[in-house]
């Protein structure tokens, strides 16, 4: 019977699509923001749009900032911060606020602790080599995004005194 | 004297069905408001009129209004940013229903939604007796629209006002607009 009730739900399992899940709370005037997305149309924009942003960054650094940096540059760092898992960077101050990036096996994680709450993020490795790692014209964002299909753990966690955002992906 | 008559029907009956032909083509606008005390006003509009209008508006017009860098920069990232708009609702429309937008404040709410092939927006205000608005269209005229609103002109793209709204109007065939303000309601509604 299991066995019988295990390969039906089989096909409905493999139709489940990754969406992305966004909840935004403001206890303070009492707003809440929803979004939910499937991940397949964020990829679409994503992977229209990439290269333009990239470029446009790139030109902002350059012109604006007197910054020269480009896509290879950014793939070098990434490369590099591949190459030294383990802590990235780590900020504390004197008030006790601090501040932690670090590769943590596949997750990049971010943490931070402050007087006005807490963050998390926590966002898979794949995403950061779908961005920088192949050499090519620019940053691939629809490949970068589909990379967060199969990450199973939240985004983005930030609490606060009075609001909370949760970024994560929810099969459906 | 009967062949005259005979060419004026003829004209007559060729211009009817050119612009019934026209009129099927392009769709047509049925627009109603009913207002608190007003007279009511029911009015079809074909959407070949609003088409046709376009055309005498000069390609290069918005070029001559504004900074010609400007204008470029504007279709640099107005014509990925369509073709993006277009994909994210070609996906939408092979996804399931969902609400998609959510945001509720504790009088106000708009929710943004897949139902079936449209996507729906629904707005409300000040509570339950406050001002509605409710919009339904279909996803792929949108994504037809998005697709074709700008042209690809070397690696970038050119994308005219005029362009973008031509490719737009016809979105208006198969959505309804409804908007509710105590006793004013319109609606609008294309076919």
């Amino acid at each position: 019977m299991a066995l019988v009730l295990a390969l039906a739900a089989a096909p409905a399992l493999a139709q489940e699509e990754p969406w992305l899940r966004v909840e935004v709370q403001d206890d303070d005037d009492n707003t809440k923001v929803e979004l939910n997305l499937p991940l397949a149309a964020i990829e679409a924009l994503g992977g229209s749009l990439g290269e333009h942003l990239v470029r446009e960054m790139e030109d902002e650094w350059e012109h604006e900032q007197d910054f020269d940096l480009d896509s290879e540059d950014i793939r070098a760092f990434w490369r590099s911060l591949r190459e030294n898992p383990g802590a990235w960077v780590r900020i504390d101050e004197e008030d006790g606020s601090n501040l932690r990036a670090r590769m943590d096996g596949d997750q990049i994680r971010i943490e931070g602790d402050g007087e006005d709450g807490s963050l998390d993020v926590r966002f898979p490795v794949a995403f950061g080599d779908a961005l920088f790692g192949e050499d090519g014209d620019g940053a691939d964002l629809g490949a970068a995004i589909r990379s967060l299909a199969s990450h199973e753990d939240f985004l983005v966690s930030v609490d606060g005194d009075d609001s909370r955002v949760r970024v994560w992906i929810e099969p459906r | 004297m009967f062949r005259l008559l005979g060419f004026l029907l003829a004209g007559a009956l060729i211009s009817a069905l050119v612009f019934g032909a026209c009129l099927s083509a392009c769709g047509v606008a049925m627009v109603s408001v009913v207002a608190d005390g007003g007279p009511n006003l029911v009015a079809p509009v074909p959407l070949i009129l609003p088409l046709a209008a376009l055309h005498f508006v000069p390609e290069h017009l918005p070029e001559r209004l504004m900074d010609r860098a400007m204008h470029d920069e504007m279709d640099e990232f107005r014509g990925p940013a369509l073709l993006g708009l277009a994909g994210f609702l070609e996906a939408l429309e092979d996804a399931d229903d969902a609400v998609l937008v959510q945001v509720s404040e504790p009088d106000n709410e708009v929710r943004i939604a897949k139902e079936g092939e449209n996507l729906v927006i629904r707005v409300r205000e000040g509570g339950g007796e406050g001002p509605r608005v409710f919009v339904s269209t279909p996803l792929r005229a949108l994504a037809e629209a998005a697709r074709s609103a700008c042209e690809p002109h070397g690696a970038s793209f050119r994308c005219h006002p005029a362009q973008l709204a031509r490719s737009f109007i016809p979105v208006v065939r198969g959505s309804e607009i409804e908007v509710r303000d105590g006793d004013t309601r319109v609606d609008v509604s294309g076919w």
